[in-house]
């Protein structure tokens, strides 16, 4: 009993969560909205007409009633010194008000004013990664922070309306890094690392929509873009009411990106890179998630299951530019063990579990 | 709303839904009315979404709805239903299994007030910071984390419900 914390109930409160399944009333929810939408019209033309009456009336009234708020300013990023002081690594303004991103405790974590810490930035950027970002917040604004590789100079954050801003490195504790603020629906087209000499790397970020875009894959200037496809991974029925589930794959610029259709957990994306022929990786899985998802080398042609109930699967591979694709409903049963085979029948690789979690490969 | 917009928000209801749909669950304990309770938000979502996707977090915003329109709702129930002083009929004890542990922790967290539960449901489910579920709920931080402590507290004293979240740790 004493082991009982609110983790505990939030990972359990997510498992029991996970059969309560229905399908999206699309029709319905545009219906209704489109409802509101035109009673606040009556109610606003309504609200026009009787300010309207009372400025004819009062003449000076007009000009405060119906005065347009000011234009929203700008981000703005400040250029602080090369050294962070008292750990403030980004500063400057957004929609007229002043922000900073400060460092704090090991790992570090960024913070700024009146929005949550991120998580755990590291003190280098993943593999050769020119930075990684991680993003935090609530409301309208997120916090953008992270570790830069020493070889960059400046980054540049360019925007679809083509603004574009630069965030200089700021070193901290023998780490550089970049932090900023932001709105949460930045419309970030790409964002470019130079070294003093030139340009070293972009990054063409996922558009999330709803969400942050996703800074994943970066390309080196010159090589060819990699095409955006689309596809769905799988999808089917759990047999009960209502348990329809669905996995897309999206593969682009920004690396590959699994979304659970049906499902809240979001997006599962992964920077473009050669998997060996053999790999299967355990990509869309988390607590209370019915579905899982993966990425497998370009030999896997499918992957066999054997469920704990003594039934056996076979789970189609989708192939999609040197990569394949998997998913599952874990609804179905319970996975017991797999292997993954080729076009020609033979095995190369297994395991037990859900087929390439981290624990599971032999 | 032009096309792009109402392909964004199309995204946005497909990928919130059943999120939305659990946390409906949570706040009423009644599939019909989780549905109806999200479809509300969404539908609202929806009549301002130029507004939102510009100057608001979509997430917030929904989940606020939510929590408000279950709130109202809850309110004009508690008149409409008939209380009475006994239960009418006690509940069966079943062998504790792996679906039993779900019925359990659910009927657990039903019987806390609503407040408690949307505050320990948005904190720990949904894995929202303290400011983030004071935001939502529209409270202060302190009342969060006094909230959350009673409701904790009230789930650790339950009658074998501290073993059995106990045996869900994953």
């Amino acid at each position: 009993m004493s082991s009982f914390d609110g983790q505990d109930l939030g990972q359990a409160v997510g498992r029991a969560l996970a059969t309560i399944t229905a399908p999206v009333p699309e029709p319905a929810i545009v219906a209704q909205g489109r409802r509101i939408r035109q009673r606040r019209r009556l109610v606003r033309a309504g609200a026009v007409a009787v300010v309207a009456t009372v400025a004819v009336a009062l003449p000076g009234l007009l000009f405060t009633a119906v005065r347009p708020s000011p234009p929203a300013r700008p981000l703005t990023i400040s250029k602080l010194g090369p050294t962070a002081r008292d750990g403030v690594i980004g500063a400057g303004t957004l929609e007229g008000k002043p922000w900073t991103v400060r460092l704090a405790g090991p790992g570090p974590v960024a913070t700024a004013a009146g929005l949550p810490a991120t998580g755990r930035l590291g003190t280098a950027p993943a593999g050769s990664a020119p930075v990684t970002f991680r993003v935090a917040g609530s409301g309208g604004w997120r916090v953008l922070a992270g570790p830069v590789s020493p070889a960059v100079a400046y980054l540049t954050m360019r925007l679809s309306g083509g603004t574009s801003y630069r965030l200089w490195p700021v070193a901290w504790h023998g780490h550089a890094y970049v932090g900023v603020v932001v709105p949460w629906n930045l419309p970030l087209a790409r964002v470019t690392a130079y070294t003093r000499h030139g340009e070293l790397a972009y990054a063409i970020p996922y558009p999330n929509l709803g969400g942050f875009p996703r800074v994943v894959s970066w390309l080196r200037p010159g090589a060819p873009v990699p095409a955006v496809s689309s596809a769905t991974v799988a999808h089917g029925w759990t047999g009960r009411p209502a348990g329809q589930w669905s996995v897309q794959v999206q593969v682009g610029p920004w690396g590959t990106c699994l979304l659970d259709r049906l499902g809240y957990q979001g997006i599962w994306c992964r920077p473009a890179v050669s998997y060996p022929p053999n790999a299967v990786i355990l990509v869309m899985s988390g607590p209370g998630l019915t579905e899982a998802a993966g990425i497998t080398g370009r030999a896997v042609a499918y992957i066999q299951l054997r469920l704990r109930n003594g039934k056996t699967a076979r789970l189609h591979v989708l192939h999609i530019g040197g990569q394949g694709f998997y998913a599952l409903s874990l609804l179905a049963g319970q996975v017991a063990s797999w292997t993954a085979y080729t076009t020609t029948g033979h095995a190369i690789a297994n395991g037990t579990g859900t087929p390439g979690s981290p624990r599971s490969a032999k | 709303m032009d096309r792009a917009a109402e392909s964004e928000f199309s995204e946005f209801m497909h990928s919130r839904w059943l999120q939305l749909l659990r946390l409906g669950f949570v706040l009423t304990g009644d599939t019909g009315l989780a549905e109806d309770l999200a479809q509300t938000a969404l539908a609202r979502a929806y009549a301002s979404w130029p507004r939102i996707r510009r100057a608001w977090d979509p997430d917030a915003y929904v989940r606020r709805v939510m929590v408000n329109a279950n709130h109202s709702w809850f309110r004009k129930r508690r008149v409409a239903e008939q209380l009475t002083g006994m239960v009418p009929e006690p509940a069966p004890v079943e062998p504790v299994g792996g679906c039993d542990d779900r019925v359990v922790l659910m009927g657990a967290l039903m019987s806390l007030p609503v407040g408690q539960r949307s505050v320990l449901v948005l904190r720990f489910w949904l894995d929202m910071t303290e400011a983030q579920v004071a935001e939502t709920l529209g409270c202060s931080v302190g009342n969060v984390k006094s909230q959350a402590a009673r409701a904790l507290a009230r789930l650790r004293a339950g009658t074998d419900l501290g073993e059995e979240v106990s045996r869900e740790q994953l």
